[in-house]
Protein backbone atom coordinates (compact mmCIF):
# COMPACT_ATOMS: atom_id res chain seq x y z
CA UNK A 1 0.00 0.00 0.00
CA UNK A 2 2.65 2.76 1.34
CA UNK A 3 5.17 1.08 -1.39
CA UNK A 4 2.83 1.97 -4.60
CA UNK A 5 1.79 5.34 -3.10
CA UNK A 6 5.33 6.52 -2.78
CA UNK A 7 5.96 5.14 -6.58
CA UNK A 8 3.15 7.17 -7.70
CA UNK A 9 3.83 10.15 -6.30
CA UNK A 10 7.42 9.85 -6.86
CA UNK A 11 8.18 12.96 -8.77
CA UNK A 12 11.39 11.59 -10.62
CA UNK A 13 10.19 10.37 -14.61
CA UNK A 14 11.38 7.13 -14.07
CA UNK A 15 9.28 6.09 -11.27
CA UNK A 16 8.93 1.94 -12.19
CA UNK A 17 4.94 2.18 -12.45
CA UNK A 18 5.24 4.77 -15.30
CA UNK A 19 8.02 3.01 -16.45
CA UNK A 20 5.76 0.03 -17.00
CA UNK A 21 2.96 2.20 -17.99
CA UNK A 22 4.95 2.99 -20.61
CA UNK A 23 6.32 -0.10 -21.90
CA UNK A 24 2.82 -1.63 -21.77
CA UNK A 25 1.65 1.18 -24.13
CA UNK A 26 4.35 -0.05 -26.73
CA UNK A 27 3.72 -3.24 -26.17
CA UNK A 28 0.17 -2.67 -27.63
CA UNK A 29 1.80 -1.40 -31.02
CA UNK A 30 3.10 -4.78 -31.28
CA UNK A 31 0.41 -7.11 -29.92
CA UNK A 32 -2.44 -5.69 -31.94
CA UNK A 33 -1.08 -6.36 -35.25
CA UNK A 34 0.72 -9.71 -34.17
CA UNK A 35 -3.12 -10.72 -32.63
CA UNK A 36 -4.52 -9.27 -36.02
CA UNK A 37 -1.69 -11.64 -38.03
CA UNK A 38 -2.41 -14.63 -36.27
CA UNK A 39 -5.93 -14.53 -36.54
CA UNK A 40 -6.11 -13.75 -40.36
CA UNK A 41 -3.35 -16.54 -41.10
CA UNK A 42 -5.84 -19.10 -41.39
CA UNK A 43 -8.25 -17.71 -43.69
CA UNK A 44 -5.11 -16.02 -46.27
CA UNK A 45 -3.79 -19.45 -46.55
CA UNK A 46 -7.02 -21.39 -47.12
CA UNK A 47 -7.36 -18.10 -49.52
CA UNK A 48 -4.45 -18.95 -51.09
CA UNK A 49 -4.75 -22.84 -51.22
CA UNK A 50 -7.77 -22.78 -52.76
CA UNK A 51 -7.36 -20.28 -55.66
CA UNK A 52 -5.12 -20.07 -58.91
CA UNK A 53 -3.48 -16.68 -58.31
CA UNK A 54 -0.02 -16.76 -59.77
CA UNK A 55 0.62 -18.05 -63.29
CA UNK A 56 3.99 -19.88 -64.38
CA UNK A 57 4.35 -19.55 -68.06
CA UNK A 58 5.07 -23.08 -69.37
CA UNK A 59 5.71 -23.89 -73.09
CA UNK A 60 3.64 -26.42 -75.11
CA UNK A 61 5.40 -29.90 -76.17
CA UNK A 62 8.15 -29.62 -73.53
CA UNK A 63 7.54 -31.31 -69.90
CA UNK A 64 6.63 -29.40 -67.09
CA UNK A 65 7.12 -30.60 -63.98
CA UNK A 66 3.91 -29.95 -61.53
CA UNK A 67 2.22 -31.44 -58.79
CA UNK A 68 4.50 -34.15 -58.81
CA UNK A 69 4.33 -35.33 -62.59
CA UNK A 70 5.39 -34.07 -65.86
CA UNK A 71 2.67 -32.31 -67.50
CA UNK A 72 3.41 -32.24 -71.80
CA UNK A 73 0.67 -29.70 -73.55
CA UNK A 74 0.42 -32.16 -76.92
CA UNK A 75 -2.14 -30.35 -78.82
CA UNK A 76 -5.26 -28.19 -78.58
CA UNK A 77 -7.62 -28.43 -81.75
CA UNK A 78 -11.01 -27.35 -82.44
CA UNK A 79 -13.50 -28.85 -85.22
CA UNK A 80 -15.19 -27.20 -88.06
CA UNK A 81 -18.09 -29.06 -88.45
CA UNK A 82 -20.02 -28.34 -85.36
CA UNK A 83 -23.68 -29.44 -86.51
CA UNK A 84 -22.92 -32.93 -85.27
CA UNK A 85 -22.86 -31.05 -81.75
CA UNK A 86 -25.37 -29.69 -80.10
CA UNK A 87 -23.82 -26.67 -78.45
CA UNK A 88 -24.97 -23.21 -79.07
CA UNK A 89 -24.39 -20.89 -82.10
CA UNK A 90 -21.34 -18.90 -82.35
CA UNK A 91 -19.55 -21.35 -80.05
CA UNK A 92 -16.45 -24.25 -80.75
CA UNK A 93 -15.59 -26.88 -79.02
CA UNK A 94 -12.07 -26.55 -78.10
CA UNK A 95 -9.96 -30.33 -77.37
CA UNK A 96 -7.14 -29.76 -75.00
CA UNK A 97 -4.77 -32.97 -74.77
CA UNK A 98 -1.97 -33.47 -72.02
CA UNK A 99 0.39 -36.57 -71.62
CA UNK A 100 1.22 -36.68 -67.79
CA UNK A 101 4.29 -38.68 -66.50
CA UNK A 102 3.17 -39.87 -63.33
CA UNK A 103 6.03 -39.25 -60.60
CA UNK A 104 3.99 -38.44 -57.54
CA UNK A 105 1.93 -41.72 -57.47
CA UNK A 106 -1.17 -40.03 -54.18
CA UNK A 107 -2.69 -38.10 -57.02
CA UNK A 108 -5.68 -37.85 -54.60
CA UNK A 109 -3.51 -35.78 -52.47
CA UNK A 110 -0.85 -33.91 -55.43
CA UNK A 111 -4.18 -33.68 -57.89
CA UNK A 112 -6.25 -32.17 -55.19
CA UNK A 113 -9.35 -30.24 -57.02
CA UNK A 114 -7.56 -30.48 -60.24
CA UNK A 115 -9.00 -27.66 -62.51
CA UNK A 116 -7.96 -27.57 -65.93
CA UNK A 117 -9.34 -24.63 -67.71
CA UNK A 118 -8.70 -21.91 -70.48
CA UNK A 119 -8.59 -17.78 -70.43
CA UNK A 120 -7.84 -15.66 -73.08
CA UNK A 121 -6.37 -12.49 -73.56
CA UNK A 122 -9.15 -10.35 -71.70
CA UNK A 123 -8.81 -13.04 -68.75
CA UNK A 124 -12.44 -14.78 -69.35
CA UNK A 125 -11.83 -18.20 -68.25
CA UNK A 126 -13.57 -21.49 -69.26
CA UNK A 127 -13.68 -24.82 -67.62
CA UNK A 128 -14.52 -28.07 -69.38
CA UNK A 129 -18.09 -28.96 -70.35
CA UNK A 130 -19.48 -32.09 -71.38
CA UNK A 131 -20.21 -32.55 -75.34
CA UNK A 132 -21.15 -36.14 -76.54
CA UNK A 133 -18.81 -36.68 -79.53
CA UNK A 134 -17.05 -39.69 -80.15
CA UNK A 135 -13.73 -38.13 -79.90
CA UNK A 136 -14.25 -37.81 -76.10
CA UNK A 137 -16.23 -40.46 -74.99
CA UNK A 138 -13.37 -43.06 -73.14
CA UNK A 139 -11.46 -40.13 -72.79
CA UNK A 140 -9.57 -39.62 -69.40
CA UNK A 141 -10.01 -36.76 -67.68
CA UNK A 142 -7.76 -35.03 -64.89
CA UNK A 143 -10.52 -35.99 -62.38
CA UNK A 144 -10.82 -39.83 -63.93
CA UNK A 145 -7.26 -39.89 -63.52
CA UNK A 146 -7.36 -39.08 -60.30
CA UNK A 147 -8.92 -42.36 -59.15
CA UNK A 148 -7.82 -44.81 -61.89
CA UNK A 149 -4.84 -45.89 -59.49
CA UNK A 150 -2.34 -44.81 -61.98
CA UNK A 151 1.26 -45.52 -60.23
CA UNK A 152 4.62 -43.74 -60.48
CA UNK A 153 6.15 -44.25 -64.22
CA UNK A 154 2.78 -44.30 -65.84
CA UNK A 155 2.29 -41.77 -68.88
CA UNK A 156 -1.53 -40.93 -68.82
CA UNK A 157 -3.09 -39.52 -71.77
CA UNK A 158 -5.79 -36.40 -71.05
CA UNK A 159 -8.30 -34.69 -73.29
CA UNK A 160 -10.27 -32.20 -71.66
CA UNK A 161 -13.06 -30.32 -73.90
CA UNK A 162 -14.71 -27.13 -73.70
CA UNK A 163 -16.92 -24.96 -75.30
CA UNK A 164 -16.24 -20.89 -75.96
CA UNK A 165 -17.59 -18.19 -78.13
CA UNK A 166 -15.57 -18.72 -81.26
CA UNK A 167 -14.16 -14.83 -80.83
CA UNK A 168 -12.21 -16.22 -77.78
CA UNK A 169 -10.59 -19.24 -80.33
CA UNK A 170 -7.92 -16.80 -81.43
CA UNK A 171 -6.27 -16.06 -77.97
CA UNK A 172 -7.12 -18.47 -75.81
CA UNK A 173 -4.18 -20.56 -73.31
CA UNK A 174 -4.91 -24.08 -71.32
CA UNK A 175 -4.20 -23.45 -67.66
CA UNK A 176 -3.77 -26.19 -65.17
CA UNK A 177 -4.09 -26.11 -61.32
CA UNK A 178 -3.77 -28.92 -58.81
CA UNK A 179 -4.51 -28.12 -55.21
CA UNK A 180 -0.51 -29.02 -53.97
CA UNK A 181 0.62 -26.11 -56.07
CA UNK A 182 -1.66 -23.44 -55.49
CA UNK A 183 -1.36 -20.57 -55.64
CA UNK A 184 0.75 -21.06 -58.23
CA UNK A 185 -0.66 -22.26 -61.73
CA UNK A 186 0.40 -23.74 -65.29
CA UNK A 187 -0.58 -21.12 -68.17
CA UNK A 188 0.57 -22.47 -71.38
CA UNK A 189 2.15 -20.36 -74.14
CA UNK A 190 0.33 -20.46 -77.89
CA UNK A 191 2.50 -22.85 -80.25
CA UNK B 1 -22.78 14.53 -1.72
CA UNK B 2 -22.87 15.89 -5.15
CA UNK B 3 -20.01 13.89 -5.41
CA UNK B 4 -22.52 10.48 -5.16
CA UNK B 5 -25.31 11.50 -6.57
CA UNK B 6 -23.11 11.96 -9.97
CA UNK B 7 -21.24 8.36 -9.38
CA UNK B 8 -24.57 7.25 -9.22
CA UNK B 9 -25.90 9.24 -12.94
CA UNK B 10 -22.73 8.66 -14.52
CA UNK B 11 -23.09 4.85 -13.45
CA UNK B 12 -26.66 4.89 -15.50
CA UNK B 13 -25.88 6.82 -18.01
CA UNK B 14 -23.15 4.04 -18.65
CA UNK B 15 -25.45 1.39 -18.60
CA UNK B 16 -28.18 2.96 -20.66
CA UNK B 17 -25.48 3.21 -23.31
CA UNK B 18 -24.50 -0.38 -23.28
CA UNK B 19 -27.54 -1.77 -23.23
CA UNK B 20 -28.07 1.09 -26.75
CA UNK B 21 -24.76 -0.65 -27.74
CA UNK B 22 -26.04 -4.47 -27.38
CA UNK B 23 -29.33 -3.95 -28.64
CA UNK B 24 -28.11 -2.04 -31.83
CA UNK B 25 -25.30 -4.81 -32.26
CA UNK B 26 -25.51 -6.12 -36.00
CA UNK B 27 -25.55 -9.73 -35.89
CA UNK B 28 -23.60 -12.37 -37.25
CA UNK B 29 -26.36 -13.00 -39.68
CA UNK B 30 -26.50 -9.31 -41.32
CA UNK B 31 -22.73 -8.99 -40.97
CA UNK B 32 -22.50 -12.02 -43.58
CA UNK B 33 -25.26 -11.15 -45.19
CA UNK B 34 -25.30 -11.13 -48.96
CA UNK B 35 -25.21 -8.11 -50.87
CA UNK B 36 -28.23 -7.32 -52.71
CA UNK B 37 -27.77 -5.55 -56.49
CA UNK B 38 -31.14 -3.97 -56.87
CA UNK B 39 -33.16 -3.94 -60.10
CA UNK B 40 -36.24 -4.05 -62.28
CA UNK B 41 -37.42 -6.75 -65.19
CA UNK B 42 -36.55 -4.15 -68.11
CA UNK B 43 -32.34 -4.40 -66.22
CA UNK B 44 -30.14 -6.74 -66.71
CA UNK B 45 -29.00 -6.73 -63.11
CA UNK B 46 -25.51 -7.35 -62.75
CA UNK B 47 -23.68 -9.37 -59.65
CA UNK B 48 -20.23 -10.20 -59.26
CA UNK B 49 -20.42 -13.50 -60.83
CA UNK B 50 -23.26 -13.41 -63.73
CA UNK B 51 -26.00 -11.03 -65.18
CA UNK B 52 -29.61 -12.03 -65.00
CA UNK B 53 -31.97 -10.32 -67.20
CA UNK B 54 -35.75 -11.98 -66.90
CA UNK B 55 -37.43 -12.62 -70.12
CA UNK B 56 -40.65 -13.51 -68.94
CA UNK B 57 -42.92 -14.67 -66.06
CA UNK B 58 -45.85 -17.79 -66.89
CA UNK B 59 -48.53 -18.69 -64.50
CA UNK B 60 -49.86 -22.22 -64.55
CA UNK B 61 -52.19 -24.70 -62.52
CA UNK B 62 -50.41 -27.35 -63.79
CA UNK B 63 -46.94 -28.20 -65.53
CA UNK B 64 -45.77 -30.86 -68.00
CA UNK B 65 -42.56 -32.27 -68.44
CA UNK B 66 -40.92 -35.14 -69.76
CA UNK B 67 -38.63 -37.04 -67.83
CA UNK B 68 -36.87 -40.14 -68.70
CA UNK B 69 -39.09 -40.44 -71.48
CA UNK B 70 -42.32 -40.12 -69.33
CA UNK B 71 -44.75 -37.73 -69.55
CA UNK B 72 -45.62 -36.55 -66.34
CA UNK B 73 -48.25 -33.69 -64.91
CA UNK B 74 -46.84 -31.67 -61.87
CA UNK B 75 -50.18 -30.41 -59.65
CA UNK B 76 -50.10 -27.49 -56.95
CA UNK B 77 -52.35 -26.10 -54.81
CA UNK B 78 -51.50 -23.12 -55.57
CA UNK B 79 -50.16 -21.72 -58.69
CA UNK B 80 -46.67 -22.35 -60.55
CA UNK B 81 -44.76 -19.37 -61.38
CA UNK B 82 -42.37 -20.30 -64.15
CA UNK B 83 -39.67 -17.41 -64.61
CA UNK B 84 -37.40 -17.36 -67.61
CA UNK B 85 -34.50 -15.65 -67.43
CA UNK B 86 -31.28 -14.76 -69.48
CA UNK B 87 -28.33 -15.56 -67.41
CA UNK B 88 -24.61 -15.14 -68.72
CA UNK B 89 -21.38 -15.23 -67.13
CA UNK B 90 -19.34 -12.47 -66.28
CA UNK B 91 -15.82 -13.64 -66.98
CA UNK B 92 -15.60 -17.10 -65.70
CA UNK B 93 -17.31 -19.77 -65.89
CA UNK B 94 -19.74 -19.99 -63.19
CA UNK B 95 -23.14 -20.87 -62.09
CA UNK B 96 -26.36 -19.87 -60.87
CA UNK B 97 -27.53 -22.20 -58.53
CA UNK B 98 -30.58 -20.78 -56.31
CA UNK B 99 -33.35 -18.80 -56.94
CA UNK B 100 -35.96 -17.64 -54.18
CA UNK B 101 -39.23 -15.78 -54.54
CA UNK B 102 -39.56 -13.35 -51.93
CA UNK B 103 -43.79 -12.87 -51.87
CA UNK B 104 -44.86 -9.24 -50.27
CA UNK B 105 -45.03 -9.55 -46.92
CA UNK B 106 -41.20 -11.64 -46.85
CA UNK B 107 -42.33 -15.15 -47.37
CA UNK B 108 -39.39 -16.95 -48.86
CA UNK B 109 -39.96 -19.36 -51.57
CA UNK B 110 -37.18 -21.32 -52.54
CA UNK B 111 -37.32 -22.78 -56.06
CA UNK B 112 -39.14 -26.28 -56.67
CA UNK B 113 -37.30 -29.39 -55.72
CA UNK B 114 -40.19 -31.92 -57.44
CA UNK B 115 -38.39 -31.87 -60.89
CA UNK B 116 -35.18 -34.24 -61.49
CA UNK B 117 -32.26 -31.87 -62.98
CA UNK B 118 -32.20 -30.42 -66.43
CA UNK B 119 -29.83 -28.40 -68.00
CA UNK B 120 -31.84 -25.54 -68.10
CA UNK B 121 -33.25 -25.47 -64.48
CA UNK B 122 -30.97 -24.45 -61.23
CA UNK B 123 -27.72 -25.00 -60.78
CA UNK B 124 -27.29 -23.42 -64.43
CA UNK B 125 -24.01 -23.78 -65.87
CA UNK B 126 -23.03 -20.14 -67.60
CA UNK B 127 -19.61 -19.45 -69.37
CA UNK B 128 -18.47 -16.41 -70.53
CA UNK B 129 -19.76 -14.95 -74.12
CA UNK B 130 -22.54 -17.78 -74.18
CA UNK B 131 -25.54 -16.63 -72.30
CA UNK B 132 -28.03 -19.07 -71.58
CA UNK B 133 -32.12 -18.88 -70.97
CA UNK B 134 -32.47 -20.68 -67.76
CA UNK B 135 -35.99 -21.92 -65.80
CA UNK B 136 -36.64 -21.17 -62.20
CA UNK B 137 -40.25 -23.05 -60.72
CA UNK B 138 -41.66 -21.75 -58.11
CA UNK B 139 -44.81 -22.96 -56.34
CA UNK B 140 -47.24 -19.80 -54.68
CA UNK B 141 -50.15 -18.96 -52.99
CA UNK B 142 -51.93 -16.83 -55.19
CA UNK B 143 -51.65 -14.00 -52.81
CA UNK B 144 -48.11 -14.05 -53.16
CA UNK B 145 -47.80 -12.62 -56.64
CA UNK B 146 -48.66 -9.14 -56.13
CA UNK B 147 -45.72 -7.08 -55.29
CA UNK B 148 -43.07 -10.13 -55.49
CA UNK B 149 -39.28 -9.88 -55.86
CA UNK B 150 -37.16 -12.48 -57.52
CA UNK B 151 -33.74 -13.43 -55.59
CA UNK B 152 -30.80 -15.19 -57.58
CA UNK B 153 -27.80 -16.02 -56.05
CA UNK B 154 -24.39 -18.13 -56.88
CA UNK B 155 -25.29 -21.15 -54.00
CA UNK B 156 -27.83 -21.45 -51.56
CA UNK B 157 -25.26 -20.25 -48.84
CA UNK B 158 -23.96 -16.74 -50.48
CA UNK B 159 -22.34 -15.13 -47.28
CA UNK B 160 -21.08 -11.97 -48.50
CA UNK B 161 -21.68 -12.68 -52.43
CA UNK B 162 -23.79 -10.39 -54.42
CA UNK B 163 -26.90 -11.39 -55.50
CA UNK B 164 -29.69 -9.80 -57.70
CA UNK B 165 -33.28 -8.59 -56.43
CA UNK B 166 -35.11 -7.76 -59.25
CA UNK B 167 -38.86 -6.50 -58.59
CA UNK B 168 -41.16 -8.26 -60.29
CA UNK B 169 -43.91 -5.75 -62.64
CA UNK B 170 -47.72 -5.68 -61.68
CA UNK B 171 -49.75 -8.10 -63.83
CA UNK B 172 -53.47 -7.84 -63.85
CA UNK B 173 -55.28 -9.92 -60.85
CA UNK B 174 -58.47 -11.21 -59.95
CA UNK B 175 -60.01 -11.25 -56.56
CA UNK B 176 -57.94 -13.42 -54.62
CA UNK B 177 -54.79 -12.81 -56.50
CA UNK B 178 -54.87 -15.27 -59.16
CA UNK B 179 -53.11 -13.78 -62.64
CA UNK B 180 -55.58 -13.07 -64.97
CA UNK B 181 -53.29 -14.46 -67.62
CA UNK B 182 -52.50 -17.79 -65.50
CA UNK B 183 -52.74 -20.91 -67.89
CA UNK B 184 -53.90 -24.18 -67.53
CA UNK B 185 -50.97 -26.46 -68.53
CA UNK B 186 -47.36 -25.42 -69.08
CA UNK B 187 -45.36 -27.65 -71.34
CA UNK B 188 -41.66 -27.06 -69.94
CA UNK B 189 -40.71 -28.71 -73.32
CA UNK B 190 -42.75 -26.27 -75.32
CA UNK B 191 -42.06 -22.77 -73.61
CA UNK B 192 -44.42 -20.01 -74.61
CA UNK C 1 -4.84 -11.15 19.42
CA UNK C 2 -9.03 -11.90 19.43
CA UNK C 3 -9.49 -9.41 16.55
CA UNK C 4 -6.55 -11.54 14.32
CA UNK C 5 -8.96 -15.01 15.05
CA UNK C 6 -12.15 -12.85 14.05
CA UNK C 7 -10.62 -11.61 11.33
CA UNK C 8 -9.30 -15.28 9.76
CA UNK C 9 -13.40 -16.53 11.00
CA UNK C 10 -14.51 -14.07 8.80
CA UNK C 11 -12.38 -14.74 5.90
CA UNK C 12 -13.34 -18.42 6.14
CA UNK C 13 -17.09 -17.51 6.17
CA UNK C 14 -16.70 -14.86 2.95
CA UNK C 15 -14.54 -17.85 1.10
CA UNK C 16 -16.68 -20.81 1.93
CA UNK C 17 -19.97 -18.62 1.23
CA UNK C 18 -19.69 -19.25 -2.64
CA UNK C 19 -19.18 -22.84 -1.78
CA UNK C 20 -21.89 -23.04 0.12
CA UNK C 21 -24.17 -21.61 -2.41
CA UNK C 22 -22.58 -23.97 -5.47
CA UNK C 23 -23.48 -26.81 -3.44
CA UNK C 24 -27.26 -26.04 -2.70
CA UNK C 25 -28.20 -24.99 -6.00
CA UNK C 26 -26.48 -28.61 -7.73
CA UNK C 27 -28.68 -30.18 -4.62
CA UNK C 28 -32.26 -28.45 -5.63
CA UNK C 29 -31.54 -29.31 -8.81
CA UNK C 30 -30.42 -32.96 -8.17
CA UNK C 31 -33.87 -33.06 -6.11
CA UNK C 32 -35.92 -30.97 -9.12
CA UNK C 33 -34.43 -33.56 -11.24
CA UNK C 34 -35.83 -36.51 -9.19
CA UNK C 35 -39.01 -35.68 -9.48
CA UNK C 36 -41.36 -37.83 -11.60
CA UNK C 37 -41.26 -36.33 -14.68
CA UNK C 38 -44.54 -34.71 -16.34
CA UNK C 39 -46.12 -37.24 -18.53
CA UNK C 40 -46.35 -35.95 -22.48
CA UNK C 41 -49.66 -35.49 -23.28
CA UNK C 42 -51.60 -37.76 -24.86
CA UNK C 43 -52.97 -35.77 -28.40
CA UNK C 44 -55.78 -36.13 -30.46
CA UNK C 45 -55.32 -38.28 -33.19
CA UNK C 46 -57.56 -36.41 -35.42
CA UNK C 47 -56.82 -33.22 -34.30
CA UNK C 48 -54.51 -30.35 -35.97
CA UNK C 49 -51.07 -30.23 -33.80
CA UNK C 50 -49.31 -27.27 -33.84
CA UNK C 51 -45.23 -28.12 -33.51
CA UNK C 52 -42.69 -25.51 -33.67
CA UNK C 53 -42.46 -25.35 -37.55
CA UNK C 54 -45.18 -27.09 -38.76
CA UNK C 55 -48.84 -27.64 -38.67
CA UNK C 56 -49.91 -31.54 -38.87
CA UNK C 57 -52.63 -33.32 -39.33
CA UNK C 58 -52.18 -37.29 -38.81
CA UNK C 59 -54.78 -38.90 -41.59
CA UNK C 60 -53.92 -42.68 -41.27
CA UNK C 61 -51.28 -45.42 -41.41
CA UNK C 62 -51.00 -48.47 -43.18
CA UNK C 63 -48.91 -51.32 -43.99
CA UNK C 64 -47.70 -51.31 -47.93
CA UNK C 65 -45.54 -53.31 -49.48
CA UNK C 66 -44.04 -53.73 -53.57
CA UNK C 67 -44.01 -50.12 -54.05
CA UNK C 68 -45.53 -46.96 -51.78
CA UNK C 69 -45.67 -43.87 -53.81
CA UNK C 70 -42.78 -44.96 -56.11
CA UNK C 71 -40.54 -46.33 -53.39
CA UNK C 72 -39.71 -49.95 -54.00
CA UNK C 73 -39.93 -52.17 -50.98
CA UNK C 74 -37.91 -55.38 -51.03
CA UNK C 75 -39.67 -58.71 -51.41
CA UNK C 76 -38.53 -59.57 -47.51
CA UNK C 77 -39.36 -56.22 -46.31
CA UNK C 78 -42.82 -54.16 -45.41
CA UNK C 79 -43.27 -50.75 -44.34
CA UNK C 80 -45.34 -49.15 -42.19
CA UNK C 81 -46.62 -46.04 -43.80
CA UNK C 82 -48.07 -42.84 -41.74
CA UNK C 83 -49.86 -39.81 -43.99
CA UNK C 84 -49.77 -36.94 -42.79
CA UNK C 85 -51.13 -33.27 -43.98
CA UNK C 86 -48.67 -30.55 -42.85
CA UNK C 87 -48.26 -27.04 -43.30
CA UNK C 88 -45.07 -24.72 -42.89
CA UNK C 89 -45.74 -22.33 -40.51
CA UNK C 90 -42.71 -20.26 -40.90
CA UNK C 91 -41.20 -17.65 -43.44
CA UNK C 92 -39.19 -19.69 -46.04
CA UNK C 93 -39.24 -22.86 -47.86
CA UNK C 94 -38.27 -25.86 -45.38
CA UNK C 95 -37.63 -29.93 -45.11
CA UNK C 96 -36.39 -29.98 -41.40
CA UNK C 97 -39.55 -32.88 -40.89
CA UNK C 98 -37.72 -36.06 -40.63
CA UNK C 99 -38.04 -36.57 -36.96
CA UNK C 100 -40.95 -34.77 -36.63
CA UNK C 101 -42.76 -38.15 -36.61
CA UNK C 102 -40.88 -41.11 -34.73
CA UNK C 103 -41.70 -44.53 -33.82
CA UNK C 104 -41.64 -44.66 -30.06
CA UNK C 105 -41.28 -47.51 -28.13
CA UNK C 106 -38.86 -48.44 -31.48
CA UNK C 107 -40.17 -51.81 -32.73
CA UNK C 108 -36.81 -53.63 -34.04
CA UNK C 109 -35.33 -53.70 -37.04
CA UNK C 110 -36.61 -50.36 -38.63
CA UNK C 111 -34.98 -47.85 -41.16
CA UNK C 112 -32.85 -45.14 -38.81
CA UNK C 113 -34.72 -42.35 -40.75
CA UNK C 114 -38.44 -42.42 -42.69
CA UNK C 115 -38.38 -41.51 -46.24
CA UNK C 116 -40.87 -38.84 -46.53
CA UNK C 117 -42.64 -38.78 -49.90
CA UNK C 118 -45.20 -36.26 -51.25
CA UNK C 119 -48.25 -37.87 -51.83
CA UNK C 120 -49.06 -35.66 -54.90
CA UNK C 121 -46.57 -36.73 -57.57
CA UNK C 122 -43.81 -39.17 -55.22
CA UNK C 123 -41.31 -36.51 -55.08
CA UNK C 124 -38.75 -37.26 -52.08
CA UNK C 125 -38.42 -35.12 -49.31
CA UNK C 126 -39.37 -32.29 -51.23
CA UNK C 127 -38.55 -28.66 -49.67
CA UNK C 128 -42.53 -27.32 -48.10
CA UNK C 129 -42.83 -24.06 -48.54
CA UNK C 130 -44.85 -21.25 -46.44
CA UNK C 131 -48.43 -21.78 -45.67
CA UNK C 132 -49.02 -24.27 -48.43
CA UNK C 133 -50.29 -27.32 -47.39
CA UNK C 134 -49.16 -30.65 -48.67
CA UNK C 135 -50.22 -34.50 -47.88
CA UNK C 136 -47.00 -36.30 -46.67
CA UNK C 137 -46.38 -40.04 -46.18
CA UNK C 138 -43.75 -41.16 -43.89
CA UNK C 139 -42.39 -44.30 -44.66
CA UNK C 140 -40.51 -47.51 -42.16
CA UNK C 141 -39.37 -50.13 -43.61
CA UNK C 142 -39.06 -53.27 -40.95
CA UNK C 143 -37.90 -56.95 -41.93
CA UNK C 144 -41.46 -59.15 -42.57
CA UNK C 145 -40.93 -61.06 -39.20
CA UNK C 146 -41.24 -58.41 -37.23
CA UNK C 147 -45.00 -57.92 -36.19
CA UNK C 148 -46.24 -54.70 -36.49
CA UNK C 149 -48.99 -53.46 -33.73
CA UNK C 150 -52.16 -52.74 -34.99
CA UNK C 151 -52.06 -49.79 -32.67
CA UNK C 152 -48.86 -47.59 -33.95
CA UNK C 153 -47.50 -45.87 -31.22
CA UNK C 154 -45.77 -42.41 -31.93
CA UNK C 155 -44.13 -39.31 -30.81
CA UNK C 156 -44.67 -35.97 -32.50
CA UNK C 157 -41.18 -33.77 -31.92
CA UNK C 158 -41.27 -29.77 -31.88
CA UNK C 159 -37.84 -27.60 -31.72
CA UNK C 160 -37.99 -23.89 -30.07
CA UNK C 161 -37.13 -20.99 -32.09
CA UNK C 162 -33.84 -19.01 -31.17
CA UNK C 163 -33.84 -15.58 -32.77
CA UNK C 164 -29.65 -16.25 -32.48
CA UNK C 165 -28.32 -19.41 -31.49
CA UNK C 166 -25.24 -19.69 -29.04
CA UNK C 167 -23.05 -20.52 -31.53
CA UNK C 168 -22.98 -18.59 -34.67
CA UNK C 169 -25.59 -16.08 -33.63
CA UNK C 170 -27.38 -16.89 -36.18
CA UNK C 171 -31.44 -17.42 -36.12
CA UNK C 172 -32.88 -21.06 -36.50
CA UNK C 173 -34.95 -23.68 -34.62
CA UNK C 174 -33.27 -25.75 -32.17
CA UNK C 175 -33.87 -28.43 -28.99
CA UNK C 176 -36.27 -30.70 -30.00
CA UNK C 177 -37.95 -32.28 -27.41
CA UNK C 178 -41.27 -34.24 -27.34
CA UNK C 179 -44.69 -32.24 -27.88
CA UNK C 180 -46.86 -35.38 -27.07
CA UNK C 181 -47.79 -38.93 -28.47
CA UNK C 182 -50.38 -40.50 -30.59
CA UNK C 183 -51.88 -43.53 -31.06
CA UNK C 184 -52.54 -44.51 -34.64
CA UNK C 185 -54.83 -47.43 -35.79
CA UNK C 186 -53.10 -49.29 -38.21
CA UNK C 187 -54.83 -50.57 -41.30
CA UNK C 188 -54.41 -54.04 -42.17
CA UNK C 189 -53.12 -53.47 -46.38
CA UNK C 190 -54.22 -50.15 -48.25
CA UNK C 191 -54.34 -50.80 -51.90
CA UNK C 192 -56.57 -47.68 -52.27
CA UNK C 193 -54.72 -44.80 -52.08
CA UNK C 194 -51.41 -45.92 -53.61
CA UNK C 195 -51.04 -44.23 -57.03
Amino acid sequence: MSVSDAAALDPQDGGPERKWRRRALWGLVILLPAAILEMGYQQTSFYLQNNDLVARDAEPLTDVHFGGSDWRLENMQTMKDTSSLRIPRDSAPVFVDFTVKIGDADLEQAWLGCKIGLVDESGRSWLPSYVRNSRVDDMATCNSTVFSGAKTGDTVKIRETFVIPKDALETVVPTVGLGSERPYYLRFKRS
Amino acid sequence: MMRWVFNVAALGAAAVVCYGMQSSKPRYKNLIAPIPVHGSMVDKVETRLFDVHIGKVVFARELKVTEFGKQKTLTTDGLWAVVAADVAARDRTTRVGAATWLGPTGLRFHQTERFSSRSDLPPISVSPGLPQRGLFLFELPPGEVEGATLVFSHTVFSALDSQANIALDRVPLDSDGTPLSVVDVYDLDRPI
Amino acid sequence: MFGAIRGKVRAWFTVGAGTLAAVTVAGLLGAFGALPQAQTPVLARDSQIETGQWLVRPLRAYIGTDRVYDLPVKPDQQALVLEVEMTNRTAESAKDYFTLFQLAPPLGGQTEQPAVILTRDASMTPALHPGMTERMAYVWTFPKAVALPGELPLVVNTKTYKPQDNLYGTPGWFNERELGSIEMPVEAKAAEGQS
